[in-house]
């Protein structure tokens, strides 16, 4: 085809090119650029560095993915139905837990000296393979949860899809290396659970509902575990699977509990509903724990009873540790509510947890 | 933890024993790699009636310092057990380069019925648990010091 000599004059003929709209670039805001700009701190720049003095908004009719001090634009499409009221989703301590958690990062793979791991008696390796099969399987609902949030954080309070996102990498690295110890040591991975508590946790239609349930309640009880797992560990890997382990749930416990507050303090109307919410949760764990052969996740309970006991010679022993760490889970499960201003959960707790602390 | 060779004699408890701990620690590189550390975390050995306070800030330990029984209580959290405990926890991480599984800082805490980490306020003691690795680590460096028991 040939060249259309007039159309060639006009492409390379600077004066021809449509004007340049530079007015974003606005020269006379370069005084305030220089009054505001950032040094980083002993931690780097953090976000509480970032936003320190800067208004943070309480409610948002924004539905599209500007960013928070960003200008409106005219044209700029919906995203999704974010929660409009800070409230909903805050938690104070957001910004602490975000920079802690991207610092504190682990790896399954080089982190867990795999080298101390030893041959076990059959019936040890086995219960330590079942118990990190439903560990696998726990983990998976963890990571899907928050998931299914994200898109329901408004971009005005980045902060909290941040933090969430954070939590999902490290429920993602507990999956892995509970999926790496069943198999490490020749085991494999045993039986699935049935699941029917998990799934109340897949089910939360508030964004308050999913974080009572999940990291007030469901990951108290796990890190509880995770630190009476040390008692479980019988070489330096499992020891430090579970300390690791343990530090991850602590951040997403820290969390929830700061959420709780928030939530009771700006809306507190919302009570009896947060008790609502605990009354579903506790209900079903509550049957998880009634036997120490629970009808959820028996055999997760004999695996650790076996490991407790040193084999399945010595299950009373097992046993005895078992109903020990489910005291020390409600304790501090009830303890972290106090804190949250919900101490009256005491007298109105799931009479099988209640049971827990009262022989 | 690859432990440095023993240069340092100190007595335990003492502020130059943690004074030296705090050396140790803030020279290895492999404390700041496992991430940032905020809190305040309190020494208590009541039978003794030793206290300190130790002050973990960013990828360093910040401070240490003789303190007050109140003002260990106002930490985030404070390790509390009698003389004999410690020194068994310390002896244990001399012998080994780093705690066994039985001397662990969560080890400890779980086989007390009051715990060895306590605090006025469950949120701030989280902090235990949040940076426990830290903390382990902090201890477990002790093993470098050639330490001189006062009983």
């Amino acid at each position: 085809m040939a060249i259309d000599q007039d159309m060639l004059h006009q492409l390379t003929t600077q004066e021809d090119l449509p004007e340049l709209d530079l007015s974003w670039l606005r020269p006379e805001d370069r005084a305030r650029v220089e009054a505001t700009r950032l040094r980083p701190g002993r931690k780097g720049l953090t976000l509480d560095t970032l936003e320190a003095g800067q208004d943070l908004p309480d409610a948002s009719d924004d539905y599209t993915a500007r960013p928070r001090g960003a200008e409106r634009h005219p044209a700029a499409a919906r995203h999704h139905l974010y929660y409009p009221l800070r409230h909903e989703t805050w938690s104070d301590n957001v910004r602490l837990l975000y920079e802690e958690a991207v610092q504190r990062q682990w790896s399954s793979a080089t982190d867990i000296p795999w080298h101390t791991l030893r041959p076990l008696p059959d019936d040890v390796e086995r219960a330590w393979c079942q118990f990190a099969t439903f560990l696998t399987e726990v983990e998976f609902i963890a990571g899907d949860t928050p998931g299914q949030w994200l898109e329901r954080i408004n971009p005005e309070w980045y902060e909290v899809k941040l933090f969430l996102l954070t939590q999902i990498m490290d429920e993602a690295r507990h999956l892995d290396v509970f999926r790496k110890r069943a198999l490490a040591n020749g085991g494999g991975l045993l039986q699935e659970s049935g699941g029917g508590g998990l799934r109340i946790i897949l089910e939360c239609q508030d964004f308050s509902e999913f974080s009572a349930i999940m990291h007030v309640f469901a990951e108290a009880l796990v890190q509880t575990l995770f630190r009476s797992g040390e008692a479980l560990a019988y070489n330096e890997a499992e020891k430090a699977i579970f300390r690791l382990c343990a530090q991850d749930e602590s951040r997403h416990i820290a969390f929830g509990v700061m959420h709780l507050k928030h939530i009771l303090e700006t809306q507190p109307w919302r009570r009896e509903e947060i008790h609502y919410y605990l009354d579903k949760i506790e209900g079903p764990l509550s049957l998880d724990m009634q036997s120490g052969a629970s009808a959820n996740a028996p055999l997760f309970d004999e695996a650790i009873m076996v490991l407790a006991g040193g084999g399945r010679k010595n299950i009373d022993k097992g046993f005895d540790f078992l109903m020990n760490l489910r005291r020390r889970q409600v304790l501090e499960y009830l303890h972290r509510l106090e804190v949250a201003g919900l101490p009256e959960r005491r007298y109105r707790m799931n009479p099988v947890l209640r049971a827990f602390i009262e022989t | 933890m690859a432990q440095e060779t023993t240069t340092i004699r100190a007595t335990f408890p003492s502020l130059e024993w943690f004074q030296a701990l705090k050396d140790i620690v803030n020279g290895q590189e492999a404390y700041r790699r496992i991430g940032t550390c905020d809190t305040t975390m309190g020494i208590k050995i009541p039978d003794l009636q030793k206290y300190y306070v130790v002050t973990f800030e960013a990828f360093e330990v910040a401070d240490v310092r003789e303190a007050t029984e109140d003002e260990v209580e106002d930490c985030d959290f404070w390790l509390e057990a009698p003389y004999a405990r410690w020194k068994e926890m310390l002896q244990n991480i001399r012998a080994n380069g780093k705690a066994d599984l039985h001397h662990t800082l969560n080890t400890l805490d779980l086989e007390d019925p009051e715990g060895f980490a306590r605090s006025h306020d469950g949120l701030r003691r989280d902090a235990f648990y949040r940076f426990n690795q830290s903390l382990q680590f902090f201890f477990d460096a002790s093993a470098a010091i050639d330490t001189v028991f006062v009983q």
